[in-house]
C-alpha cells in the first residue's frame, strides 16, 4: 500500500493466480477461526466518537505518539497507514504504524528504528518526507513513522491512463533520483513498484513505503527454503501478484513477485541493485504496457528472470537506446547491472540524441526541476516530416484520455488501446509517406500529396471522434463505441493509384481539406447520435463543396448527408442525396465513394422502403464499383445491406446466403471488420428465428453475445441486444425464468447508459414483463408495464412502437389474469395508437389484431374474433406468404380458443383453414398437430 | 454474576439515568458489533455503528428484560445493514436479505484480508452467501449465540434457526466446492405458443 497516498483503497492490481479447489470438508473447520478482528486502534477511535455522541463523554481520539488518528488510509504488508493530526505543528500527516515485530527481538526493532531514522534524514523531493519516527505502546511496541501527506495518485493508477511515454520516463526518472538519494544513506527500498510511488497532484512523484521491516533473521534463511516458501504462497493462489510478499512468519517484506530481483527470489538480501532491477521492470511495464516477465508462479518468474530480459516490442515509439538501458538494469546477475542508480541516470542522459530511424528528433536531455528527461523537438513547422508524433500527441491528449475513462470506465481500456493503435499506425504511415517524399521523383509527388491529404483527413476524423467520445451530453447518449470506426492508416499508403481526390491547385486543396473536416465532424456527430447537429454540419459541408465545384468532394459530403437524412427518417431526401452523390462520384471516377453511396442505397430502398428490385439494381452497381475501386473491404457491408433488403422482402434463403458470405469476409479480415461480426451473427439469428429454425437461431445469438462481449466487454449496451434476443427464444421455448434472468441483466446494462424513457429500455422492460407473466408473476409484470406506460406518456411525443408494445403487453397480462374486459380495453388502445403511424399494416399491427381476436373469442364474440383474425392474417400473408407456418399456428391458436368457448363449428372452420394454407413439408409437426386436433384428438 | 445478568443490570441503571453504566454497556459490546459491521460494509462502518447504537438508545425503554441485550443489539445492527443495502440499491429494486449477499451489495470486502489462505477462502465464500445466512453462521460460530438469541437477531421463530443453519452450511460448502459460480444452465422444452413476443422486441441494429 502506498504509504502517503490519499487516493484510498489499494487497486486490485493483478489478476489472481488460479485458486485450486479447496478440500471441502476441511473448509468449514476454518470458519470458527476465521473470525475477523478489527484493528484495535481503529475500534478505539470509533468507540470514542460514539461515546461522545451518546453520552457527551469527551474521549480523546486515540493517539500514536503525539499524533491523533483521524482516519485510516490503507493497510499494506508492513503496517497500517492513517491520516493523523499533529497538534504541535498543526498539520495532517500520513502515519504509518508498522506491524508488531514477531519474536520480540529487540535488536530487530532497533535496526528498523535506525533505518527509519536514516530515511528521515534523507531529504529529497522525490522521496516522501519522513517527519518523525518513534515507538508506540512502550519500548516493545510498534514502530511508527509520521510522513508527509501527499494528495495524488499512485503510479499504478497514473499509468492506467496510458500517458505518453515521455511523461512516463519523466516520472520514473524522478523516482529514480529519490531511490538514489535513499541508497546514498544506506537505505534500500526492497519493494519498489508502481503502487509504491505516489504522483502528487503537483505532478511530483514520491517514493513511499520503504521496506523497513525486513528482518536480519530472514536474511540468513536457507535460500532454497525461501524459494519454496515463495512458491507455496504463489502456487496456492494465496496472493494477488501485485501484493507484497511477507515472509511466512509475517515478519518482514520479501518483495513483490512481478518486480523483485532474482536474488530476492533466491532469498538473498535485497540491495540497491535489487531496487534498480525493480525500477527497470516497472518502467518497462510503464513504457510497453506489459511486464517483461509474466510467469504465473514464483518459480516460473524466477526462471524467466534468470534467462534474462526480453526484447522490446517491435512496434513502439520508445527509442531502442532506452530499452537497452533497461535491459542492462534487468541483468540476472547484480554485478552485470548498472553500478548504481546514479550511473543508470547518467546513462539515460547521455543516450543518443537522435536514435537511429527516429526522424522525430527524440532526444533525452536534462531539463529543469525533477523532470529529467524531456524531448527536444527539432521540428520545423513547415516540414511535415518532423511533426507526426507531435501532431498525434496534440490529438490524443491526457484530457481526452481522462474524459474517455470518465465516460465509460468499463470499456475505456479497450478504447484507449484501439486509439493508440491507430496513433502508432498513423505516425508510422505518416513517416513512411514522408520518407518516400524525401527521395521523391516528380512523378510520384502527386500521389504523395494525395496520401498526405488522406492521412490528414484521417487524423481529423479521429479528432472529431474523440470530440464526441468526450463527456456524454445527456444520459440518453449512446455509449462511446465510436472507436470502432477509427480509420485504417494503411488505406492511405496503399499502392493503388486511386482517383484524383485532392486538387492540384494548393489554394483549392486547402479549401477542400477544410470541407473534409466538416464532413468528418458530421460523421462523428452522427455516430454519437447527435443527428440534428450532424445534419447541420453535413448540409453546410455539401453547400461548401458545391460552391467549390470539386465533384469528388461533393460526392463525399452528399453521401454523409444522405446517411444522416436516412437516420432521422427523411427517406425521400436521403434517396435524393445518395443518388446524386453516387452519380457525381461515378463521373469523377471516384469508385470507392460511388460504392459507398450505392451500398447505402441498397439498405435505404430495400430494407426501409421494401423496393427489392431497385435495391438489387443498386447492389449490382455497387458490386461493379467495388471491383473497379479495389476497395474489397466494402464488400461485407454491401452483403449486409443486401441481406437486409432480402429479409424485408421475406426472401430468407437469399438473406441467409448473403449473411453467410459476409461472415466469411469478416472472418478473413478480423481487424478491420471486427465491429461487423456480432451484428451479422445477430441478424442471422433474427433470420433463422423467423424461419422457425430455433436451435440454429439460438446458436447464432450465442455467437453474437460472445463476440459482443469479446469486442466491447460484458457491460456494453450492445451485449444487451443479444441477451434480449436470446430471451425472446427462451420465451418461445417456454423457459420464462431464463428469459427473466437475461432480461434483468439486459435492463441492468441498459439502465446504466440510457434514460428511463429511452425506447430500448422501455421495450426491454416490456419484454421483462412478458417473461414475468409467463413465469407466473402477473403482479410484477403489470407493475412494470404500468410504470413504463407512465414514463412514455410523460414524453412530449411518445414513440408509437414502444407504446403499442406496452399496451399490448398490458392486454396479454390482463388476459393471463382472466380479466378479458380489461384485455380488450388495452388492445383497443393499442390499435388506436397504431392507427396513422408507420406501424399500420405492419407485423406489429397484425400481432395486436391477433390478440384482439383472441380476446373477442374469450368474451364470446365469435364473429368479431374470426373477422379480426382474417384482417391480421391478411397483413401477415403480405409479409410472410400465405403458407408460412406462423400464419397456421396463429389460426390454430384462435381455433383452440373457439373450441374452448364452445363455438365448435367456427373452431373447425378456422382449424381447417389453418391446415389448408400450411405447407406440410415446411412444418410437419405443426401440420400433424392441427390435423390431430381437427379429428377430435 | 454472569454476562447476561450484568447486561441487564447495566441496562436497568442506564434506564434509571445512569449514563456511566450505559457507557459501560456500550463499551462491553462495541468491539464485536463493530467487527460485525466492518466485515460487511468496510466503507460505511462508522456510520452504521453509530446508527445501531443510537437506535439502541432510543429503544432502551422497550428492550425485553428477559431477553439477551446482545442479541437485541445485533438485531438492530442487522436492520441497519438491510436499510443500508436498500438505500444503496437502485430505486425500485427490492432488497431481500435472504437473496442478496454482501458481495453483491458492497463489492468485495473480503479483499481486506491480505493473505487468502484457507480462512480467507472461507470468509470469501461466507460473504457470497445471502446476508441472513451469513449472519446466522457468524452468530453461531463467532458470537457463540444460542438458537434463541439468533432467532431474536433474525426476527424468525427459534425453530427456523436450525434449518437455516443447515442451509447456510450446505450453501457455504457448495460455494467452496465450485470455484466459479456457474451461470444458470440453459435447458429444454420446445414450446409452440408464439403470441406477441416478437412484437415487443425492436429489430436491432441497422448496419
Amino acid at each position: 500500500m502506498a504509504a502517503g497516498s490519499t487516493s484510498g483503497t489499494t487497486p486490485a492490481y493483478d489478476h489472481h493466480v488460479a485458486t485450486p479447489a479447496p478440500p471441502t470438508e476441511d473448509a468449514l473447520d476454518h470458519l470458527r477461526s476465521a473470525r475477523p478482528v478489527a484493528p484495535r486502534l481503529e475500534t478505539d477511535r470509533a468507540l470514542a466518537r460514539l461515546q461522545q455522541t451518546l453520552f457527551g463523554v469527551r474521549v480523546a481520539p486515540p493517539a500514536v505518539g503525539r499524533y491523533r488518528i483521524v482516519r485510516k488510509l490503507g493497510a499494506g504488508a508492513s503496517g497500517v497507514v492513517y491520516v493523523a493530526h499533529d497538534p504541535e505543528l498543526s498539520r495532517d500527516v500520513a502515519l504509518k504504524v508498522l506491524h508488531a515485530t514477531g519474536g520480540g527481538v529487540a535488536d530487530e526493532r532497533d535496526r528498523i528504528l535506525l533505518e527509519a531514522k536514516s530515511l528521515a534524514r534523507v531529504s529529497h523531493p522525490c522521496i516522501v518526507e519522513v517527519y518523525d519516527v518513534g515507538t508506540h505502546g512502550g519500548p516493545a511496541g510498534n514502530v511508527y513513522l509520521a510522513m508527509e501527506l501527499v494528495a495524488g495518485l499512485d503510479l499504478h493508477r497514473w499509468l492506467q491512463a496510458r500517458p505518453p511515454w515521455r511523461d512516463v520516463v519523466r516520472v520514473f526518472v524522478a523516482a529514480a533520483r529519490g531511490l538514489a538519494a535513499a541508497h546514498a544513506v544506506g537505505v534500500v527500498h526492497r519493494d519498489f513498484k508502481p503502487l509504491n510511488v505516489i504522483v502528487g497532484d503537483d505532478g511530483r512523484p514520491r517514493v513511499v513505503d520503504f521496506g523497513l521491516a525486513r528482518t536480519t533473521e530472514r536474511d540468513e534463511t536457507d535460500p532454497a527454503e525461501a524459494a519454496e516458501a515463495d512458491d507455496a504462497m504463489l502456487d496456492s493462489g494465496s496472493l494477488p501478484r501485485g501484493a507484497t510478499l511477507t515472509d511466512p512468519a509475517g515478519r518482514g517484506v520479501l518483495g513483490t513477485p512481478a518486480y523483485m530481483a532474482p536474488e530476492q527470489h533466491a532469498g538473498l538480501p535485497a540491495t540497491a541493485a535489487s531496487d534498480q532491477y525493480a525500477w527497470c521492470v516497472a518502467l518497462w511495464e510503464g513504457l510497453f504496457g506489459r511486464r517483461p516477465f509474466d510467469g504465473s508462479t514464483a518459480a516460473r518468474l524466477q526462471a524467466q528472470k534468470l534467462a534474462g530480459p526480453p526484447r522490446p516490442p517491435r512496434r513502439t515509439e520508445v527509442p531502442r537506446s532506452l530499452a537497452r538501458i533497461l535491459r542492462r538494469g534487468m541483468d540476472p546477475d547484480p554485478r552485470g547491472r548498472w553500478p548504481s542508480m546514479v550511473a543508470l541516470l547518467a546513462a539515460l542522459q547521455t543516450a543518443p540524441q537522435r536514435p537511429r530511424r527516429w526522424r522525430e528528433g527524440l532526444a533525452i536531455a536534462a531539463v529543469a526541476g525533477v523532470a529529467l528527461v524531456g524531448i527536444a523537438n527539432a521540428g520545423d513547422d513547415d516540414d511535415p516530416c518532423t511533426s507526426a508524433g507531435e501532431r498525434w500527441a496534440r490529438t490524443w491528449t491526457d484530457a481526452r484520455r481522462h474524459q474517455l475513462h470518465a465516460r465509460e470506465p468499463a470499456s475505456s481500456a479497450r478504447a484507449v488501446a484501439e486509439i493508440e493503435g491507430f496513433g502508432a499506425a498513423w505516425t508510422a504511415a505518416h513517416r513512411e509517406v514522408c520518407r518516400s517524399a524525401t527521395h521523391h521523383t516528380p512523378s510520384a509527388s502527386l500521389s504523395l500529396d494525395a496520401r498526405m491529404a488522406c492521412l490528414d483527413d484521417q487524423l481529423h476524423r479521429v479528432d472529431a471522434l474523440l470530440d464526441v467520445l468526450g463527456p456524454a451530453a445527456s444520459s440518453s447518449d449512446p455509449p462511446a463505441t465510436a472507436w470502432l470506426h477509427l480509420p485504417t492508416p494503411s488505406d492511405c499508403t496503399a499502392a493503388s493509384a486511386g482517383p484524383q481526390t485532392v486538387p492540384t491547385d494548393p489554394a483549392l486543396a486547402r479549401a477542400v481539406a477544410r470541407v473534409r473536416e466538416r464532413i468528418a465532424d458530421a460523421d462523428a456527430l452522427a455516430l454519437a447520435g447527435r443527428y440534428a447537429t450532424a445534419l447541420e454540419a453535413a448540409s453546410e459541408a455539401a453547400q461548401r463543396a458545391e460552391s467549390l465545384a470539386f465533384d469528388p468532394l461533393t460526392a463525399e459530403a452528399l453521401t454523409t448527408r444522405g446517411r444522416i437524412e436516412q437516420d432521422v427518417g427523411r427517406l425521400v431526401e436521403a434517396e435524393r442525396s445518395l443518388t446524386r452523390a453516387h452519380d457525381l462520384a461515378v463521373s469523377a471516377g471516384h469508385d470507392g465513394q460511388a460504392a459507398r453511396a450505392s451500398s447505402y442505397l441498397v439498405y435505404l430502398v430495400g430494407h426501409l422502403q421494401h423496393r427489392l428490385d431497385d435495391a438489387l439494381r443498386w447492389a449490382q452497381a455497387c458490386d461493379a464499383e467495388i471491383k473497379r475501386s479495389g476497395d474489397e473491404h466494402l464488400r461485407a457491408g454491401l452483403l449486409l445491406q443486401r441481406a437486409e433488403a432480402f429479409e424485408a422482402a421475406g426472401r430468407v434463403a437469399e438473406a441467409e446466403r448473403d449473411l453467410d458470405d459476409a461472415l466469411a469476409l469478416v472472418d478473413a479480415d478480423p481487424i478491420r471488420q471486427r465491429r461487423r461480426a456480432p451484428t451479422i451473427h445477430n441478424n442471422l439469428g433474427d433470420l433463422l428465428q423467423q424461419a422457425g429454425r430455433l436451435d440454429e437461431a439460438r446458436a447464432q445469438y450465442e455467437l453474437a453475445l460472445d463476440r459482443w462481449i469479446a469486442l466491447l466487454g460484458p457491460d456494453h449496451p450492445d451485449v444487451a441486444i443479444a441477451l434480449t434476443n436470446l430471451a425472446t427464444l427462451d420465451l418461445v421455448e417456454d423457459a420464462p425464468s431464463n428469459a427473466v434472468a437475461r432480461l434483468t441483466r439486459a435492463i441492468e446494462i441498459r439502465s446504466r447508459v440510457l434514460a428511463a424513457h429511452h425506447p430500448l429500455l422501455i421495450s426491454t422492460r416490456a419484454s421483462l414483463a412478458v417473461a414475468l407473466r409467463e413465469d407466473g408473476d402477473l403482479e410484477a409484470a403489470r407493475a412494470i408495464l404500468l410504470e413504463s406506460a407512465e414514463i412514455l406518456r410523460a414524453e412530449p411525443s411518445p414513440p408509437a412502437e414502444e407504446l403499442v408494445a406496452v399496451y399490448t403487453a398490458l392486454g396479454t397480462t390482463a388476459r393471463a389474469a382472466g380479466d378479458h374486459e380489461a384485455a380488450r380495453a388495452w388492445f383497443e388502445q393499442s390499435l388506436a395508437t397504431v392507427e396513422g403511424t408507420f406501424l399500420a399494416g405492419g407485423r406489429t399491427h397484425a400481432l395486436v389484431l391477433v390478440n384482439r381476436a383472441l380476446t373477442a373469442v374469450h368474451l364470446g364474440d365469435v364473429a368479431t374474433g374470426t373477422r379480426v383474425l382474417d384482417d391480421a392474417m391478411a397483413i401477415e400473408a403480405q409479409w410472410l406468404g400465405a403458407d408460412h407456418p406462423a400464419i397456421a399456428s396463429r389460426r390454430f391458436l384462435l381455433a383452440t380458443a373457439l373450441r374452448d368457448a364452445g363455438a365448435e363449428s367456427a373452431a373447425a372452420a378456422v382449424g381447417r383453414q389453418a391446415l389448408q394454407d400450411l405447407d406440410e413439408a415446411a412444418a410437419p409437426q405443426l401440420h400433424a398437430e392441427i390435423d390431430a386436433w381437427l379429428h377430435g384428438a | 454474576m454472569d454476562a447476561a445478568t450484568a447486561d441487564h443490570e447495566l441496562l436497568a441503571a442506564w434506564r434509571a439515568g445512569d449514563a456511566e453504566r450505559g457507557n459501560e454497556l456500550v463499551q462491553r459490546h462495541f468491539a464485536s458489533v463493530y467487527a460485525f459491521l466492518r466485515s460487511k460494509v468496510p466503507d460505511h462502518v462508522d456510520e452504521l455503528v453509530q446508527r445501531t447504537f443510537l437506535a439502541c438508545v432510543e429503544a432502551v425503554e422497550r428492550i425485553d428484560e428477559t431477553r439477551s441485550v446482545r442479541a437485541y443489539l445485533f438485531g438492530i445492527a442487522r436492520r441497519q445493514l438491510i436499510y443500508h443495502f436498500r438505500r444503496s440499491q437502485r430505486h425500485d429494486a427490492r432488497f431481500d436479505p435472504m437473496e442478496t449477499s454482501v458481495c453483491d451489495a458492497a463489492g468485495s470486502p473480503s479483499r481486506l484480508a491480505a493473505a487468502r489462505q484457507a480462512q480467507a477462502r472461507v470468509l470469501d465464500a461466507l460473504h457470497r452467501l445471502p446476508l441472513d445466512l451469513q449472519i446466522t453462521l457468524e452468530l453461531h460460530y463467532w458470537e457463540d449465540m444460542s438458537v434463541a438469541e439468533i432467532a431474536v437477531v433474525l426476527e424468525i421463530p427459534p425453530g427456523t434457526v436450525k434449518s437455516r443453519l443447515h442451509r447456510a452450511r450446505d450453501r457455504l460448502r457448495a460455494l467452496l466446492a465450485d470455484d466459479e459460480n456457474a451461470p444458470p444452465s440453459i435447458e429444454e422444452s420446445v414450446g409452440h405458443l408464439r403470441a406477441l413476443r416478437r412484437a415487443l422486441e425492436p429489430t436491432p441494429s441497422a448496419p
